[in-house]
């Protein structure tokens, strides 16, 4: 090999270089409310009550923060998500000003207001780069394709590299699912049943197959659950867009459209919140969304988020002092409480 | 100790004319929302995003044994002087205690990791790994490296015609890395059936370099197979040598430029390299083959332009 390249010289090329971008970091992101259309109706005292009902686990969830962080000076943000995806809800001055209007006056503060169709649709470069011309700028996907590229699919025993990623169908699993069991035309007879075989079960299996989206002829519909499951990664920090952060908050225009789509997916309804992000989620959330957030915790144990990512945020909690586990699944807390008389998605 | 396993599948890429920044993007953008990374200098060269595959199978170690190995491979494919395309799968094993698999977000928080339940033996296992018939690679890291090479061969962007003809070489390899070890030593050979094996026992070292040595070691391996079938195939001193060196074009044209050991690669790759230079040779035999392929094009080039086209077939 030629003299020349046993130099000391060593060359660096920032595009060589995979560096992802940092966000603000709060220790504690507390939902307080999922709302879908049939809630999102209901007037001020509906949403007070419910509001009530939060607040005293919302305390808990506070003295719990507290106790775990070093020096006991935690940043807490609280947040509200609402449903403009499967439904139309009022316009936003109407909605955020009962909504903000209720919460205080059952002692709470909405740190951010989130639009849940902002993990489907494109969302616009938040912070175009000047030097990148617009028309040439590549078109910016969804959180919820980022998320579906990033999906590592639960083997099944006996799978080795040589098995094709499924992903066609839109249905994920956590094993093995039970064969058809239709008459087959060329036997004439029924195929054994065999049961679905969950793939790391203790003793016995609960299997779950869980749709993540249907293609129609209108485009794609993400399920809820898969749109749960981006926004619970989104809160956790842990999503960019090549090394780009998405989905910044920003603050509530001074004239409100009235159109939702027009606004930014995380609008900052409260001008001293801490940071959207945080190292670990709270959902306080009705019984009635238990089978939604246990279909998210089956997504998000097969999407395999940038180590580099993860590394990021791990290192930044280490320096912190602050424990945070190594599972991203691990960084979700839940609160299944009574919340008043909640609907949830409804029928449609 | 800890065993790293690869397997590096080399080919050129189907696609006649220059690859722009953009079309290498699209080519090898294995994952949404995950950047290519390219650099110039000192010679072209893109690597795409990792992706990962899930695997729970059998790990086969020398002494017969099997062990169940739970975990992700990681691939990723790479283009040099926008003509040599590789794809590589890797996977490092860790023996755990304890037969059970685990939840697969355990395996998901250490991407790239293969955990090997129960008893493991890890050089009887890197053995086995370079011992296995060329089809039935560990873990089945030969089908996802052909996963990643078709998909990226298959790109829209490509015009599917590649302008050398060469076969596909694949590169089995073990690493074994232990904080005791000073210095490397590796032990490259081609067995019979054409597959290459390269054994790797080393000090501390990054995984990342690893593949990019491995890649590269491929990667020339390759070149060198190109060469030599482009020259068997044009017949030098059969043929007149104004037709071999039409078919000796390509090589001059797509594949001399490439050949620069340890280009991008720093420490361990270069005393690999050194190690492999002193014996095997692999830039001794290119450098031959070089000056053979330069002695035709001169020869040529004299008869062509000293001798009018009839008196030529005197020397026939």
């Amino acid at each position: 090999m030629g003299r020349a390249m046993r130099a000391d010289a060593e060359f660096f090329e920032t595009t060589a270089d995979a560096r992802v971008e940092s966000v603000p970091l709060a220790h504690l992101s507390v939902e307080l409310g999922h709302f879908y259309s049939p809630d999102l109706r209901q007037d001020e005292e509906f949403f007070i009550d419910h509001f009530r009902r939060i607040g005293i686990w919302y305390s808990a969830a506070r003295s719990a923060c507290e106790a775990m962080v070093p020096r006991g000076n935690p940043r807490i943000s609280t947040c509200v998500l609402i449903d403009d995806y499967f439904g139309q809800p009022a316009s936003p001055s109407a909605l955020i000003r009962k909504l903000r209007d209720a919460a205080g006056k059952a002692g709470l503060e909405i740190d951010y207001l989130v639009r849940e169709s902002g993990c489907a649709h494109t969302v616009a470069k938040v912070d175009p780069d000047p030097a990148e011309p617009v028309e040439t700028a590549p078109p910016g996907l969804s959180l919820a394709h980022l998320v579906e590229a990033r999906l590592v699919e639960d083997p099944p025993p006996n799978s080795t590299g040589a098995r094709p990623p499924v992903g066609q169908t839109g249905w994920l699993c956590n094993g093995q699912r039970s064969p058809a069991t239709e008459t087959h035309e060329a036997m004439k007879r029924p195929t054994v049943w065999r049961p679905p075989a969950e793939n790391a079960a203790v003793n016995h299996s609960i299997f779950e197959d869980i749709e993540l989206w249907r293609d129609g002829p209108d485009g794609r519909l993400w399920s809820c659950a898969m749109l749960a499951a981006v926004w619970q990664l989104l809160r956790l920090g842990l999503l960019r867009d090549n090394g780009r952060r998405v989905a910044a908050p920003h603050p509530l225009p001074g004239d409100l459209p009235d159109n939702w789509r027009a606004l930014p997916m995380v609008l900052q309804l409260n001008e001293r919140a801490l940071p959207f992000n945080a190292y670990r989620a709270m959902t306080i959330c009705a019984p009635l969304f238990l089978p939604v957030e246990n279909a998210v915790r089956t997504i998000l144990q097969q999407v395999a988020v940038d180590p580099a990512v993860l590394a990021q945020v791990g290192g930044r909690a280490r320096d912190e002092g602050v424990a945070l586990p190594l599972e991203v699944v691990d960084r979700m807390e839940y609160l299944f409480v009574d919340t008043g008389p909640v609907r949830g998605a409804g029928p449609g | 100790m800890v065993l790293v396993l690869g397997e590096v599948m080399t080919a050129a890429l189907r696609h006649s004319g220059g690859m722009p920044r953009e079309r290498v993007e699209d080519a090898l953008g294995l994952l949404a929302g995950e950047r290519v990374r390219i650099s110039e200098r000192p010679i072209g060269y893109a690597v795409s995003p990792k992706t990962f595959t899930g695997v729970d199978c059998r790990i086969l170690a020398r002494s017969g044994a099997k062990v169940r190995g739970v975990g992700t491979l990681m691939g990723r494919a790479c283009l040099t002087g926008g003509r040599v395309l590789q794809s590589s799968a890797v996977a490092r094993i860790d023996p755990v205690g304890g037969g059970y698999r685990r939840a697969w977000s355990h395996y998901l928080a250490r991407l790239g990791v293969v955990e090997a339940l129960g008893r493991t033996d890890l050089p009887g296992t890197a053995a086995a790994h370079l011992a296995a018939d060329r089809s039935s690679s560990t873990m089945g890291m030969g089908a996802f490296c052909v996963r990643l090479l078709s998909e990226i061969q298959g790109s829209p962007v490509l015009d599917k015609s590649t302008p050398v003809r060469a076969r596909r070489t694949v590169l089995r390899w073990a690493a074994l890395i232990d904080e005791r070890n000073e210095g490397v030593r590796v032990r490259f050979a081609v067995r019979e059936d054409g597959l290459r094996t390269v054994r790797l026992v080393l000090g501390p070292a990054e995984i990342d370099d690893i593949v990019d040595l491995c890649e590269d070691l491929a990667l020339h391996d390759w070149l060198l197979t190109a060469l030599m079938s482009v020259i068997e195939q044009s017949q030098i001193g059969v043929e007149q040598p104004a037709q071999s060196v039409l078919k000796l074009r390509p090589a001059v044209d797509h594949l001399l430029h490439l050949w620069m050991p340890a280009a991008r690669l720093g420490g361990v790759a270069l005393s690999v390299w050194e190690g492999l230079e002193s014996r095997p040779g692999l830039s001794r035999q290119w450098d031959a083959s070089v000056r053979r392929v330069r002695d035709q094009m001169a020869m040529a080039a004299a008869l062509s332009s000293s001798r009018p086209p009839e008196s030529a077939r005197f020397f026939r």
